[in-house]
């Protein structure tokens, strides 16, 4: 079920009318998060639960034996590499390298139909697959290099890997920031249950209100209904974009740590602003938190990282972008987004961007622009149907045509997109200005934007309903 | 310290319900609900309401017949009807099967066919609108079914239309017999014309489509179902253009049609009522007739 659903209304309230009850003994809570969120996730389709569930045990059991048979602790813990990364290949690559394999004997001259055999259940993506694999790997992997012990309860696990919150669309919460959590019984105390509220509304508003008005034009555009093709529109229409991503995806991750606060848990921080960014390596550290360090800690660090020499710190960086673009998706527009970010982030390395500059508000301004300007270069293949779209938008982008009637025609998504815009620049005057961050804080102040929030996710929601992250 | 916080939490709750109380005086006279077009299909498909009268076609069908007048035409009071149309919609076995499941088998069943050369095409067949709404989720369809009402209170506003008043409005009333009562502001009975082109590339007529329902005609015939056809009309742009490019050849079709045993229903001066979009009646046409169409299967099925 999805959180802007009335079902998953109906599921929280039932969810904490009981919450108080199965809290008070660790078993029963994880038995209680455990069952709920295989409600929640069976929602949609209750046979892919045998996956999560397939995928769970053989972690909890590999991490078990890790521990308990030292002398073929490789082994296990090779076995539950192989059992994540087999799911994800049959689930959600098959399709794609079977294309690529049969394309390569085509070229060669050879007809094979590797694409056509895969059987159909392979075909659908199972919903969240990339994100409760990647923290279920995480468990073993840190058991593995003797940073975590294994837990002794399945349950325990279960709760762990299933919570519902996140499952589904992150943030990927790791094994060590939640399991101690989940030991204890917490209460969310009043302090806890206003953040959490907030936390929510503030999410909502971001999913429903502003992500949802900016798909209309995003999705004009490309599928081909929109009556534009001047530079004028493809600039708006990557701006729309960007900061429907962005909303999109941040507003499910706000929502899920405001119902984790709720429940008296705390889940870190998974978006920090990343248009507000001042250089490219900014931007991946306000960008998908929980990702892009999954991939520095999982990846880049065990590649080599930066340290040995720069040109290897340059090798490793382009791997990782590579294979974060291939989470994203199966197709070749995620390769290209993850090479073109790894190429302005070589460049930024090369040229040591942000450093050459003087800190004041002007050059702030210059280098968001600037970040942004790569960013939504990059959007454009991630966001296109196929590199020959992406191509023909980035060349329109740069032959400076206008059209009329763009304002017209998509005024509310425009509208919309401003008020993006604004909440960015609001906060951003917070972190600079004390008397914004005063007056932000005032009682009033504070209770009338959250209304406003929710009255807005309502009232002024857009007609996207999926949240965009879900088919990763 | 508690304390505060749960009066911040009550004063955004009662901030909320009064703003939400004023968005429910503003939005009163809104022309089209979101929240009623979506549990008008979850409630064509997934009622289990059994009728003995079904229209079954496409857009010009669940836009143009009206099943209170139909009804006043045919003057027959236990008669059950339903307009069965859905978008794009085609005439094939998937649509057959769910007419037949939704049939009364009383003594008199009637399936009425409203027979559009784009309802005959391949494309067409795909089904997709009813195909959409029969795989919806259960979740979702129960939503759509039954908590509509309160759902109705939370109908957004659309700001488009706020922020330009004269972008195009949809005037939409959706009936629980299947009829959805439409016009639009400004009306432009050229409007279809091109996409109607468009859609005819490579999608023509198919003799298969043909032969699959006259066989359903012949069938429904023998189970003594009794089956009428018509063509809804539109303007006389779009017929001209649907006759020339679509591969529909009426003339032909009505010879068909009446020798596998249904009754084709020529409708008298077709191009009186009037579209406001060039495929689509405008409400009160439609009202028309669907008046005219009862007249006539009554003077059929009761000649006296």
């Amino acid at each position: 079920m999805i959180f802007n659903s009335f079902v998953f209304l109906l599921f929280i309230f039932l969810f904490f009318s009981f919450w108080k009850l199965a809290n008070k003994k660790d078993k029963s809570r994880w038995i209680y998060i455990t069952i709920a969120s295989f409600i929640f996730y069976g929602w949609w389709d209750w046979r892919f639960l045998f996956l999560i569930i397939g995928s769970g045990l053989i972690d909890f059991f590999a991490g078990k034996a890790i521990v308990n048979f030292p002398n073929y602790r490789k082994h296990f813990f090779i076995l539950s590499l192989l059992g994540n990364i087999g799911s994800l290949a049959i689930f959600k690559y098959s399709s794609f390298f079977a294309s690529i394999v049969d394309r390569g004997f085509f070229a060669a001259g050879i007809h094979t139909n590797l694409q056509e055999q895969i059987p159909e259940f392979a075909l659908i993506v199972p919903v969240g697959i990339s994100f409760y694999t990647f923290q279920s790997m995480s468990y073993t992997i840190d058991i593995y290099r003797n940073r975590l012990s294994p837990v002794k309860n399945i349950f325990h696990f279960f709760a762990y890997l299933s919570m519902f919150p996140q499952l589904v669309a992150g943030p990927i919460i790791r094994a060590k920031d939640i399991l101690g959590q989940l030991l204890q019984e917490r209460k969310a105390n009043a302090i806890q249950i206003w953040h959490g509220t907030k936390l929510v509304a503030y999410g909502f508003f971001q999913k429903t209100a502003i992500a949802d008005n900016l798909s209309t034009i995003v999705n004009d555009a490309f599928s081909g209904k929109a009556s534009f093709d001047s530079s004028e529109f493809w600039w708006i229409t990557m701006l729309c974009f960007a900061f429907q991503i962005y909303f999109d995806f941040s507003g499910y991750s706000l929502i899920a740590r405001g119902i984790a606060k709720w429940m008296g848990y705390h889940f870190k921080m998974n978006f920090n602003h990343p248009y507000l960014a001042s250089s490219m390596k900014d931007f991946w550290s306000r960008w998908h938190i929980s990702l892009s360090t999954w991939f520095r800690d999982y990846v880049y660090i065990p590649l080599g990282g930066s340290k040995n020499g720069k040109i290897n710190a340059h090798k490793n960086m382009w791997i990782t972008m590579i294979i974060s673009g291939l989470w994203h998706g199966a197709s070749f527009t995620f390769i290209i987004w993850g090479m073109v970010h790894a190429f302005f982030l070589s460049l930024e390395r090369i040229f040591n961007g942000v450093k050459t500059f003087p800190k004041n508000r002007i050059s702030d301004l210059l280098m968001f622009v600037f970040v942004l300007f790569q960013v939504l270069l990059a959007w454009v293949f991630f966001r296109a149907n196929d590199v020959q779209q992406a191509i023909h938008i980035i060349g329109t982008l740069f032959l400076f045509t206008t059209e009329s009637g763009i304002f017209s025609v998509y005024a509310a998504a425009i509208l919309f997109l401003c008020m993006g815009i604004l909440s960015e620049l609001t906060y951003y005057l917070k972190c600079k200005s004390e008397r914004v961050k005063n007056i932000s804080k005032i009682n009033w102040v504070e209770v009338f934007t959250v209304s406003f929030c929710v009255f807005s996710s309502i009232y002024f929601r857009g007609p996207e309903a999926e949240f965009i992250y879900f088919q990763f | 310290m508690n304390n505060r916080y749960y009066k911040k939490l009550a004063l955004t709750i009662t901030l909320f319900l009064t703003l939400a109380g004023i968005a429910r005086i503003v939005k009163k006279n809104e022309p089209s609900s979101e929240i009623f077009r979506k549990h008008f299909w979850a409630y064509k498909v997934h009622s289990n309401k059994k009728y003995n009268v079904i229209f079954e076609g496409d857009s010009r069908v669940y836009r143009g017949i009206d099943v209170n007048s139909f009804n006043k035409g045919v003057n027959i009071n236990y008669l059950h009807t339903l307009n069965f149309g859905f978008s794009s919609g085609g005439h094939n076995k998937t649509i057959y099967n769910a007419v037949e499941n939704k049939l009364l088998h009383t003594s008199l069943n009637i399936v009425v066919l409203g027979i559009t050369p784009f309802s005959l095409t391949p494309k067409a067949q795909l089904n997709e609108h009813f195909l959409e709404e029969q795989n919806r989720n259960k979740g979702e369809t129960i939503e759509r079914m039954y908590f509509y009402p309160f759902l109705s209170y939370f109908e957004p506003f659309n700001i488009q239309k706020l922020l330009h008043p004269d972008t195009v409005t949809y005037f939409e009333k959706f009936h629980k017999d299947g009829w959805v009562e439409s016009y639009k502001v400004p009306a432009n009975s050229n409007e279809a014309l091109t996409s109607y082109k468009i859609e005819f590339e490579n999608n023509q007529v198919s003799d298969t489509v043909v032969a699959v329902l006259l066989q359903k005609v012949k069938e429904w015939k023998n189970k003594n179902i009794k089956v009428y056809a018509f063509r809804p009309p539109t303007t006389v742009n779009m017929e001209t253009l649907e006759n020339n490019i679509s591969g529909f050849n009426e003339k032909e079709f009505i010879k068909k049609i009446e020798m596998a045993g249904g009754k084709w229903i020529e409708i008298e001066n077709r191009f009186n009522y009037n579209s406001y979009d060039g495929s689509h009646l405008h409400f009160y046409s439609a009202q028309q007739l669907s008046y005219y169409l009862g007249k006539k299967i009554k003077e059929d099925i009761d000649p006296k």
